[in-house]
């Protein structure tokens, strides 16, 4: 069965592959040089060093570190969770006059220092633009001082605690002096700042005068299936056996730097140099992504377990304190995937405050639940890959036809892979940079397919 | 001669890691308090976690409350005294340098990667610290400039805790140092025997107490130490952050004791 299943995953991915080849040539586009064609590559490696936008380094950048405390909030916060308790986290990153501010949202388990995040303040501070890093609403630091539940996933109501924090953040800044408000985000961070935009439409607080979505998933249930299923059905003999996998992987680890003394470990470059010479499985690569993102939902979920008192994996009641032992829960956590934190805490949590069965709220966590707004803003833009591992087959169609004209679809760069390369930071910074009324140019200064 | 040096040690700069490891066997790991009319969980541990599966993520750690204790010291040092002192460094020196300290630290550290790589019979490697060294110190301007790396002869670090793993030291139980981090007792034990090294290659080339300078010195290797440490207390957005770099770093260490 599983093997069918690989087999499937295997002809689809070479169906995909081979459409996007015929697709990119008869639109042209055939100058795009983003050098990993792997979509689980590219994922997991990024963009290698020669390939990056020439940007300031993070540390040159007047990058600074910021805490917001909501009043009562800090109070409830549990002892396990003490270092949280100076509030919620966010960078800013100003510039000496008046300028444009665009606000960020991290990804999946990433936080406002994610390396993503930090590519953002970098770019868009060198183009002239103050920058404000958020943590994503699935990170403890976010779901502990600025959400409502601390039970993210709900798009619309995550957009709410966001849109929240936005306007405190702007209130600790009075001195700040803002030309207008700009909106990115990527991965789950780019369908919060759909939700976001759509919100703002209502209460027009900042009023955005654009928008990007970077790598978002069509359905945030769907992706999370997929993320699950490429850890487990991945690891050979099954999650008991995934020590054996880890061994393996650090042996392989190993072995490479032993053979190359000359590749720092801690270098960026040293996964695309492993990655091209020892050409690892798919297979291989599949549970690594479901590795990251299963660390990711097992710290939401023991999160969102302490922090609402569920009994989920931690009886309820239980004590603990800032030096209790976590480990027995690490692993227990682990063990649960995303799927089951939908299934047994999500829906029956908003079952019992909406009244909704499982399918609609699973229809909420989708860009088409937004369809109209999508579809007829003309303020937001999407970036995507035609090969991004998080979308079920057929997805990036969806998607695509949610942006008519909007939206820039590169033929590679996996998950958020090529988020770095030199081209997919022009066009970034330069659909900000370019005035509203002038849109059409800015898609065809590019080499990617333009839908 | 010996004796004085571990007495300086012990009396000055190693007096946290001496009181850690004498303290340590007296507190053990604390487990969470479940209480008593507690209906079971959803998912229990025991359920989840299995007695005949092994993970990566257990590691020997006997002393895990001691450790989670200077876990939390460490973090509160790093964010009062030692993060403000490194932006300070960082904003005020220009990073040319900067970098110049922090080839001038590394090239005396270079000494204890010749020793380490001799005693564990990497030709190669003692060969290229060797050089390092010499062309650093002489030509490099007592190693401010590294001009060695672009001879084709770049770092190779060796300490000798990786010389105990060569030749066999298990790790022991995993430890917390103050200021240093994470550690376990084999890599303790080699932090301890490349400081009386460096202690003494310092007095000897007329870098000790009476100079005035050691003070000076161990500050900005200090300050310098830190800031080549990309790594902040609390911002993995992991609430299992302390098993998780514990995991890191045992990992990572056997990796470099293998190559």
């Amino acid at each position: 069965m599983l093997k069918i299943q690989k087999l499937g995953t295997a002809l689809l991915l070479a169906a995909g592959i081979l459409a996007t080849t015929f697709a990119n040539a008869s639109e042209g586009a055939t100058s795009y040089a983003y050098p990993i064609d792997n979509a689980y590559a590219a994922t997991i490696i990024g963009t290698p060093n020669g390939y990056k936008a020439k940007l300031p380094e993070y540390t040159d950048i007047p990058a600074k570190e910021y805490a917001l405390k909501e009043p009562g909030k800090t109070d409830s916060i549990p002892d396990v969770f003490w270092y949280e308790k100076k509030g919620l986290k966010y960078t800013l990153t100003a510039q000496k006059q008046k300028a444009p501010l665009v606000f960020a949202i991290a990804g999946t388990g990433a936080t406002h220092l994610s390396s993503k995040m930090k590519l953002f303040q970098r770019a868009f501070y060198n183009a002239g633009f103050h920058v404000v890093s958020i943590n994503s609403p699935t990170v403890s630091n976010f779901m502990l001082n600025a959400s409502e539940t601390a039970i993210p996933g709900n798009l619309e109501e995550d957009a709410e605690d966001l849109y929240k924090i936005m306007k405190l953040i702007m209130e600790q800044h009075p001195e700040l002096e803002v030309s207008q408000y700009d909106l990115i985000g990527y991965s789950l961070g780019a369908s919060h700042a759909a939700f976001v935009a759509r919100l703002d439409e209502k209460e027009k607080a900042f009023n955005f005068n654009k928008v990007m979505m970077i790598n978002p998933p069509l359905n945030l249930y769907h992706s999370v299936q997929k993320l699950d299923r490429m850890l487990e059905d991945n690891i050979p003999g099954g999650m008991d056996n995934f020590n054996t996998y880890f061994r393996n992987l650090v042996n392989n680890i190993s072995e490479y730097h032993k053979d190359n003394p000359g590749i720092s470990m801690l270098s960026s470059d040293f996964l695309y140099s492993a990655y091209k010479d020892r050409n690892p499985s798919d297979y291989n690569m599949q549970a690594l992504i479901g590795v990251a993102f299963r660390l990711s939902s097992a710290n939401l979920i023991f999160v969102t377990d302490v922090a609402n008192n569920l009994g989920y994996v931690v009886p309820k009641g239980t004590k603990l304190t800032s030096t209790t032992s976590l480990t027995e829960y690490s692993k227990a956590t682990r063990r649960l995937g995303f799927v089951d934190y939908v299934n047994e805490v999500y829906v029956p949590y908003f079952n019992r405050k909406t009244g909704k069965d499982k399918a609609a709220l699973v229809n909420d966590t989708s860009l088409l639940s937004i369809k109209d707004y999508l579809t007829h803003t003309d303020k937001i833009a999407l970036m995507h890959n035609e090969n991004d591992p998080i979308l079920q087959a057929g997805e990036i169609d969806q998607i695509k036809s949610l942006f008519p004209g909007r939206a820039m679809v590169y033929p590679t760069g996996g998950h958020c892979g090529n988020m770095e390369y030199k081209d997919n930071v022009d066009y970034m910074v330069n659909y900000f940079k370019t005035g509203s009324n002038n849109r059409a140019t800015v898609a065809s200064i590019n080499n990617g397919s333009m839908k | 001669m010996i004796n004085t040096i571990i007495q300086k040690l012990i009396s000055r700069r190693l007096y946290f890691v001496v009181l850690a490891v004498v303290l340590l066997p007296a507190c053990s790991a604390v487990q969470p308090v479940v209480p008593e009319d507690a209906p079971e969980a959803m998912h229990p541990v025991k359920e989840l976690v299995k007695d005949d599966v092994e993970y990566a993520i257990d590691i020997y750690d006997p002393f895990e409350g001691m450790n989670r204790n200077i876990y939390i010291f460490n973090a509160q040092l790093d964010e009062y005294v030692l993060i403000p002192v490194v932006n300070t460094y960082t904003t005020y020196v220009p990073s040319l340098l900067r970098q110049g300290v922090h080839n001038f630290f590394s090239n005396i550290a270079t000494v204890t990667d010749i020793l380490n790589s001799g005693l564990q019979l990497k030709g190669d490697k003692t060969l290229n610290n060797s050089v390092r060294f010499v062309s650093n110190t002489t030509i490099g301007l007592l190693g401010v400039f590294d001009v060695a790396t672009g001879m084709g002869f770049p770092q190779q670090k060796e300490d000798f805790g990786q010389t105990l793993g060569y030749w066999g030291a298990g790790e022991g139980p995993y430890l917390v140092l103050p200021f240093f981090g994470p550690s376990n007792l084999r890599d303790t034990t080699g932090l301890i025997t490349d400081s009386l090294v460096n202690t003494y290659f310092l007095d000897e080339v007329g870098l000790n107490y009476d100079s005035g300078w050691e003070f000076f010195y161990y500050i900005m290797l200090g300050i310098d130490t830190r800031a080549a440490i990309p790594f902040h207390y609390y911002e993995s957005g992991s609430p299992f952050e302390y098993e998780t770099l514990r995991l890191l770093y045992t990992e990572g260490r056997k990796v470099l004791i293998a190559d």
